[in-house]
């Protein structure tokens, strides 16, 4: 699969609301606070940039035989002859020089070039490595990738998100009026995809900045245009040979697309085998992954759990856009992220390790090391990323299940990630997650994911919502199986339309037909097994979770976590929390209450925090107004929160991370109650490090 | 079922009355499959009303301006025996109204976090407002990202809501 085709499948304003408006809490979820110290970046996190070409030189001619080797370069970067033939110029009209060809044709030096996190991503599943000491991008076939090599993989990036786009385009200018200006939706989608950096068509790109809205026939005829030139594109990326193979049935050995290597060395291989081992020893233990783990048996019957890796998933320990593991859809391996990993390991150690251990660990070798020789620790790493790697195992079988991600990788679906997978991955986490609880309600507690889960519990159709909704607002365009079929459809009738250009294009088009219609089997196969999976999950296998769960806030209770069981409680549907018993409410609400505001020895700051929304809802369902001890345990614990967030604001490295942290203090800061102590200090505080 | 409501209201409008295609955030009236309830939607937005647990109906949306589908809206139906006092338990455990926010029963909002193995987490803020019927009540519900401004379009929704006999579950 082309490195393109891989990120596609991967994941990838108003005035603010009035103070009157705003929730009182803010969303307790604090990823800072209380993980002790954070990752530092290290050298190789592109902050000493900007890496600039060389002004000015001898420009280069065309003529010249030695230039043969960058043809590839020349096509996908857009570089062309002036209109004497004596001077090639780049995309932006710049003759392209001896000494701008020397420079891209050196190593990327990524301490000066900070990548975006989804394509950091792609390259690592691909086998790319960073080489620590130089800052290097290591190919796998061990040879440095050059400055011009990177570009020539965004420029294919670019062309697979504009052939998408243009996809999107074309679909929604179908259903328009010919005659009739364009639809505000499908301008607004070609302007939103300018805005995130999508190449657009010079044709289209006229017609919008015209000033005058175009009528759909004319902006219909440049998308045409445009589409027919990037299915081209990517049809020369194509063999007749290949077209045919595609068109056949997979034959393993014979027509199959072949897969990357998991591990790229024996101390990858060695980590990932003892990270299975530890990582199985977890998942027995849980009725969920136990049956997970059948889906990975093979015919004697012998579990064999994906390979497991660990890296770097964004150049940036604090890139808003953090994965905490992914899974590749070519080799079936999983990807823990370093970042995530270390996080964990330092909350893990002494305060006054934590800095030297911080310095170390930017090197991923260092971390490997550490996490071979000492077992407790990765064992007790492991039991916080399971969900995560839960998560991802899902991916997997989803992966082996069905024949839709081989024929997307064969080039016979239009590349997407579907969000029904992801819809499937996040409720069988939470029923992971909620089942490991019933025997250990302290899992809740730790979780990062408890509050979404509990959201699951409470209904499943909003649960699925907000997971839709962040995937349409965070990647351009939705990605249901709706999406994808329309999609192919646009795939479809382009290849029928270029049938007619020559002998040559018939040949080509029809073997794409055959395989597309061989892709539009398996997508009409996966969407009926995916909506069955779902109508089964939501029908019987919740109502049944949620019975379960029901006994789970007295179980708390009388383990002494009564804000867990509180939690629970408020999160249960009617007929399951009377069946929990409404006496149990108040008992709850005592008890947690007791623990808010006096917290006892070991209780943490992000144990407590989800545990205020749920007495003020308790609160609030008794027609009850907070104690006064509340308030003051409320203010105690947002202060801290405060101050966690400004501390995160200093030392972040990314300008986003900053931002979001300040906005997160901010917020806090203003569900505390004015005269709290302390308060005066924090907003000074704030007030000196807002923008 | 999936479908952008722009096409399916624009459709029956000009069948029903000959009248110019509604432009986008026109709002335009959208009727449950199972005429279980109606309300008025801008047009373009997306519409999911695809069987869960709960019947009901997602919509996704606004398809412009600069930060398009953003947002979204849901309305579900929930079957209870103490339709008012249920319905206040469920936006109770829905709001997050702190020490002195005033307190409206059947109308609460929230912040909470979206967290995802890919994407990281997101701030996303809840206002749920509660509709009492024979047999249950309807949860109305709003999504924005935490710190811009929510649609106009919610409390539009929750004005035309009309319902009608209760579903089947």
């Amino acid at each position: 699969m082309p490195l393109s085709a891989l990120l596609a499948a991967l994941v990838t304003c108003a005035p603010a609301v009035s103070a009157a408006d705003a929730p009182r809490i803010p969303a307790a979820h604090l990823p800072a606070a209380q993980q002790g110290l954070q990752p530092l970046p290290g050298r190789c996190a592109g902050q000493a940039g900007p890496d600039l070409p060389p002004e000015g030189g001898t420009p280069v001619n065309p003529a010249d035989p030695g230039l043969a080797s960058w043809a590839s370069y020349w096509r996908l970067t857009g570089v062309h002859p002036d209109a004497s033939g004596k001077r090639l110029l780049d995309a932006r009209g710049r003759p392209v020089t001896r000494e701008g060809l020397a420079w891209l044709a050196a190593p990327v030096d990524l301490s000066r070039r900070l990548l975006p996190s989804n394509l950091w991503t792609g390259l690592a599943l691909q086998g790319y490595r960073l080489d620590e000491a130089t800052c290097r991008l290591i190919a796998p076939s061990g040879r440095p990738v050059t400055r011009a090599d990177m570009e020539m993989i965004a420029a294919e990036n670019r062309l697979s998100l504009e052939r998408e786009a243009l996809e999107n385009v074309r679909e929604v200018l179908r259903g328009a009026e010919s005659g009739r200006p364009v639809p505000a939706q499908a301008l607004a989608r070609i302007k939103a995809l300018d805005a995130a950096g999508v190449r657009l068509p010079a044709d289209v790109r006229t017609l919008l900045d015209g000033g005058r809205v175009p009528t759909a026939a004319a902006l219909s005829a440049g998308v045409e245009a445009a589409y027919a030139r990037s299915t081209r594109f990517f049809d020369g990326q194509s063999t007749l040979k290949g077209l045919g193979e595609a068109a056949l049935p997979v034959v393993p050995g014979f027509n199959a697309p072949t897969a990357p290597p998991a591990y790229h060395g024996s101390e990858e291989q060695r980590l990932g085998e003892l990270l299975s081992g530890d990582l199985r020893k977890i998942f027995d233990g849980n009725p969920v992954s136990r049956e997970l783990m059948d889906h990975f048996r093979d015919a004697k019957g012998a579990i064999h759990l994906p390979p497991m890796l660990v890296l770097k998933l964004t150049q940036s320990p604090d890139d808003p856009n953090q994965p905490g593991a992914v899974e590749n859809p070519e080799n079936g391996s999983l990807t823990l992220n370093h970042w995530e990993v270390e996080r964990y390991l330092l909350a893990q150690l002494p305060p006054e390790q934590r800095a030297g251990a911080a310095k170390r660990f930017v090197d991923p070798a260092a971390l490997r090391v550490f996490l071979e020789t000492h077992p407790k620790e990765r064992a007790a790493v492991l039991d916080r990323v399971d969900e995560v790697v839960f998560h991802e195992m899902v991916h997997s079988w989803q992966t082996r299940r069905s024949g839709f991600d081989i024929e997307m990788r064969r080039g016979n679906i239009a590349d997407a990630n579907p969000l029904e997978k992801e819809f499937e991955a996040h409720r069988e986490q939470c029923r992971y997650l909620l089942t490991k609880s019933l025997r250990d309600p302290g899992a809740l507690a730790r979780s990062g994911y408890s509050d979404h889960c509990l959201d699951m519990v409470s209904g499943y159709r909003g649960f699925r919502r907000g997971i839709r909704d962040m995937y349409m607002r965070s990647f351009a365009g939705s990605q249901m199986l709706d999406d994808v079929a329309d999609r192919q459809a646009q795939r479809e009738s382009m290849a029928r339309r270029l049938m007619g250009e020559s002998l040559y294009q018939d040949a080509r088009q029809l073997l794409k037909l055959v395989g597309m219609s061989r892709g539009d089997g398996e997508l009409s196969r996966f969407r009926r097994d995916m909506a069955a999976r779902e109508r089964d999950f939501a029908t019987r296998t919740l109502p049944a979770l949620q019975r379960d769960l029901a006994a789970l806030p007295a179980r708390a209770d009388a383990g002494g976590r009564p804000g867990v069981g509180l939690r629970v409680y408020e999160a249960l549907p009617d007929a399951d929390r009377a069946r929990a018993g409404d006496a149990l409410g108040a008992r709850l609400l005592s008890d947690a209450l007791a623990r808010l505001i006096a917290p006892p020895p070991g209780s943490t700051l992000n144990e407590r925090l989800p545990v205020f929304n749920a007495a003020a809802a308790e609160l609030k369902r008794e027609g009850r107004g907070w104690p006064h001890p509340l308030v003051a345990a409320y203010d105690r614990d947002a202060a801290t929160v405060v101050e966690s967030e400004l501390d995160r604001a200093d030392s972040a490295v990314d300008p986003r991370a900053r931002a979001a942290a300040l906005a997160s203090a901010r917020s806090w800061l203003g569900s505390i109650a004015p005269d709290a102590p302390g308060r005066a200090t924090l907003a000074a505080r704030l007030a000196r490090e807002m923008p | 079922m999936r479908r952008v409501l722009l096409a399916a209201a624009a459709a029956s409008v000009l069948a029903a009355c000959g009248r110019a295609r509604p432009a986008p955030g026109t709002p335009v009236e959208y009727r449950a499959p199972d005429g279980a309830f109606s309300a008025r939607v801008p047009a373009g937005w997306k519409v999911d009303d695809a069987p869960a647990d709960e019947p009901g109906a997602d919509f996704y949306g606004p398809p412009d301006g600069p930060d398009p589908f953003s947002q979204s809206m849901g309305i579900s139906f929930h079957p209870a025996r103490a339709a008012e006092q249920d319905a206040r338990a469920f936006v109770a455990a829905r709001s997050a109204a702190g020490p002195s926010a005033p307190a409206d029963a059947l109308d609460g909002t929230r912040d909470r976090v979206i967290p995802d193995v890919h994407l990281g987490s997101r701030r996303v803020t809840t206002r749920t407002v509660a509709v009492v019927v024979p047999g249950g009540f309807y949860a109305l519900s709003h999504d924005w990202p935490t710190g811009t401004a929510p649609s106009p379009a919610f409390d539009a929704l929750v004005k035309s809501f009309r319902p009608g006999p209760a579903p089947k579950p």
